[in-house]
């Protein structure tokens, strides 16, 4: 699939079909998941009207960690086969996984304070999401930082394969640890969901949503930036004849 | 029953992280395209150049 997409024409014309595809798709979900959510779920028997926090929370805590993962495999992809669309890729995912992380600990603290009392703990789970978040600053600064375009793009390429060991900790981190104030899984687990169907419903529609609005992000940034670098390229050739 | 939460309270807790939510988003969209529509312009601009 990769090595498909790495043609940029055929990138073009798979990324003109999809755009418009996800864009509707994204649009759709998350006006339905925010009707439901707000408006016709229940309130919750113990949480009130603060469960209502989960839709939007979940999934940005599910695009904070699924976005480091492709941006994780999309620098791998770039460092052992130094596909350039890769690292576009990697590149553009950057700081769409940056504020979805941010927003994934916004709302955690504002959901934390009505039902721990507290805005913030440095427990496991909340400090391994900040190091998430922390790593796509990392990630983007380092670019920013070095000059030539393949020595920041191979030395960020690195630092994002290094940050997936934290992917992990930040998943298991509410059962490795003891004490943890976050809860455990309530979706993702081997005896099925442990959340009502009247809370399921709102929050796979706004889950499913924002991965179609993240992916519709990705992929027109990636335009963008191979139009930059179009632009970029021809730029250079105009001052090297000058 | 102690613990639980009555219907209505904290819900501007729920309004503000929804708020929140839309900003974030919102200012991601806004910048995506601000982005697209500069990187077109300096690739006009390239191919104007060269043609020149």
């Amino acid at each position: 699939m990769f090595s498909y997409l790495a043609n940029p024409q055929r990138f073009e014309k798979f990324a003109r079909i999809a755009i418009p595809v996800c864009g509707v798709l994204a649009l759709c979900l998350i006006i339905a998941g925010l009707w439901v959510g707000l408006f016709a779920s229940p309130v919750d028997r113990y949480q009130g009207d603060t469960i209502r926090i989960m839709y939007v929370h979940v999934p940005a805590a599910w695009l904070g960690l699924a976005l480091y993962f492709a941006m994780g495999g999309a620098s791998f992809v770039y460092f052992i086969w130094r596909h350039n669309l890769a690292d576009v890729a990697a590149a553009s995912i950057a700081p769409i996984g940056a504020v979805f992380a941010a927003l994934c600990l916004i709302s955690g603290s504002l959901w934390g304070k009505t039902t721990w009392g507290t805005w913030w703990v440095w427990d496991a789970r909340l400090t391994s999401m900040l190091i998430q978040l922390l790593l796509f600053l990392g990630y983007i600064a380092l670019r920013a930082a070095i000059e030539e375009e393949r020595l920041a793009a191979r030395s960020a390429a690195i630092l994002a394969m290094v940050g997936l060991v934290n992917l992990p900790i930040v998943r298991f981190s509410v059962e490795w640890w003891d004490g943890i104030l976050h809860q455990g899984a309530t979706v993702f687990r081997a005896d099925g969901p442990a959340i009502h169907g009247s809370q399921l419903l709102p929050l796979a529609l706004m889950g499913i949503g924002f991965t179609f609005l993240a992916g519709w992000m990705v992929l027109y940034r990636m335009r963008s930036a191979i139009l930059t670098r179009k632009a970029t390229n021809l730029q250079r050739l105009r001052e090297a004849r000058a | 029953m102690s613990g639980v939460i009555e219907p209505g309270a904290y819900i501007e807790f729920v309004w503000i992280s929804y708020a929140l939510t839309a900003l974030g988003v919102g200012g991601l969209i806004l910048f995506i395209l601000c982005e697209r529509s500069a990187a077109q312009s300096h690739l006009k601009r390239e191919e104007d150049e060269a043609e020149e």
